[in-house]
């Protein structure tokens, strides 16, 4: 699925059924290369994130979540970044480790089943998750792909 | 594969971690050893709207890579204090910026505006971009690009350059990494 398509859409608890609020960001574990924790926002509670494993269904309609207590406020400085917008995927800029830019990021390909990440498209093109080093404030850095020597 | 580039480009350009993918710096000045031909390292400045001087320094010896759009750092430790190369050059007040290029046969092909560099494993001073008198001698650029071997003096005020290299002057960067290759390949033929 590409995290564009996501953006929005309504988070809804199964034991209650009430809207939690609406997907605002994604809190990416780099080294895992998957989603950890979604940012939900535009619910009575200000800001609240939910870890991946409280998602009962990723689905094209709507996010189902185990209950509103699985909602909780960011546990840890990236959930703090995230929630705060300093960790904003759309549009960040995208640097190989030599230092070139690839482009900025258009989109994140992930499962739905899973949260694994496997693609970032940037540039015009899809980069291998494989290739992720880091997501920071200033960017996101893959391993520069290998080029032919000229 | 190795690039070309502009010191002047260099300036300005973020000094980007590969740990936390954030901006830490950005580049002041590029420090060169002229003895040697190679650049040794940077000074830094904050990064924003007029960022002020920064106390740490970029030696080449901690910079992962040099690209086009930023300097990759393995991490914010890389900023620190000067290594011995960069110490040596800081201290020995060697700007060419302005220096004037004379060949060895007493012609002045002009002065210093832009240092080339080529980068691969290390950063290597491969030319110069001068303006003046060579320039409104034949041209029609705004600037030439003079190539450069690692046995050419440097005083801070001027730039001995055999007379050679007249032939192997470029008007861009797109054909001066083959003139750099043909200016040595002539130098070397010429050695006795």
């Amino acid at each position: 699925m590409r995290l564009s398509e996501a953006d929005g859409r309504p988070v809804i608890s199964r034991a209650s059924a009430e809207t939690v609020g609406e997907l605002r960001h994604v809190v990416v574990d780099a080294g895992a290369r998957s989603i950890r924790a979604l940012h939900v926002a535009g619910g009575r509670r200000r800001a609240a994130l939910v870890d991946w494993a409280d998602v009962a269904g990723f689905g094209p309609d709507g996010i189902v979540i185990a209950g509103e207590d699985a909602a909780h406020p960011p546990k840890d400085d990236l959930e703090k970044a995230v929630a705060a917008g300093h960790l904003d995927l759309d549009g960040r800029l995208v640097l190989d480790d030599a230092g070139r830019a690839v482009g900025s990021l258009e989109d994140v390909l992930f499962d739905e089943e899973t949260g694994r990440i496997g693609a970032f498209v940037a540039g015009g093109a899809e980069h291998d998750a494989e290739r992720l080093r880091a997501i920071g404030p200033y960017c996101v850095v893959l391993a520069a792909e290998p080029r032919a020597a000229d | 594969m190795s690039i070309l580039m502009r010191a002047r480009e260099i300036t300005g350009r973020p000094v980007v971690t590969l740990d936390t993918a954030e901006d830490v710096a950005e580049v002041k000045d590029v420090v060169f050893d002229h003895a040697s031909a190679t650049l040794v390292g940077f000074t830094l400045n904050r990064r924003g709207f007029l960022g002020s001087p920064m106390k740490e320094v970029l030696p080449w010896s901690r910079v992962a890579a040099l690209g086009p759009d930023a300097v990759m750092i393995d991490g914010a430790g890389a900023l620190g204090g000067g290594d011995g190369a960069m110490e040596d050059a800081t201290g020995s007040d060697r700007d060419v910026i302005g220096a004037a290029v004379m060949t060895d046969s007493g012609t002045a092909l002009g002065s210093v505006v832009d240092v080339i560099l080529e980068v691969e494993d290390g950063a290597r001073v491969v030319g110069f971009e001068v303006d003046g008198p060579e320039v409104e001698r034949d041209r029609s650029a705004a600037t030439l690009l003079i190539p450069v071997d690692d046995t050419i003096a440097v005083s801070g005020r001027t730039l001995m350059v055999p007379a050679a290299v007249r032939d192997f002057v470029q008007d861009d960067l797109a054909g001066f990494g083959a003139a750099v290759d043909a200016f040595r390949a002539r130098l070397s033929e010429d050695a006795p």
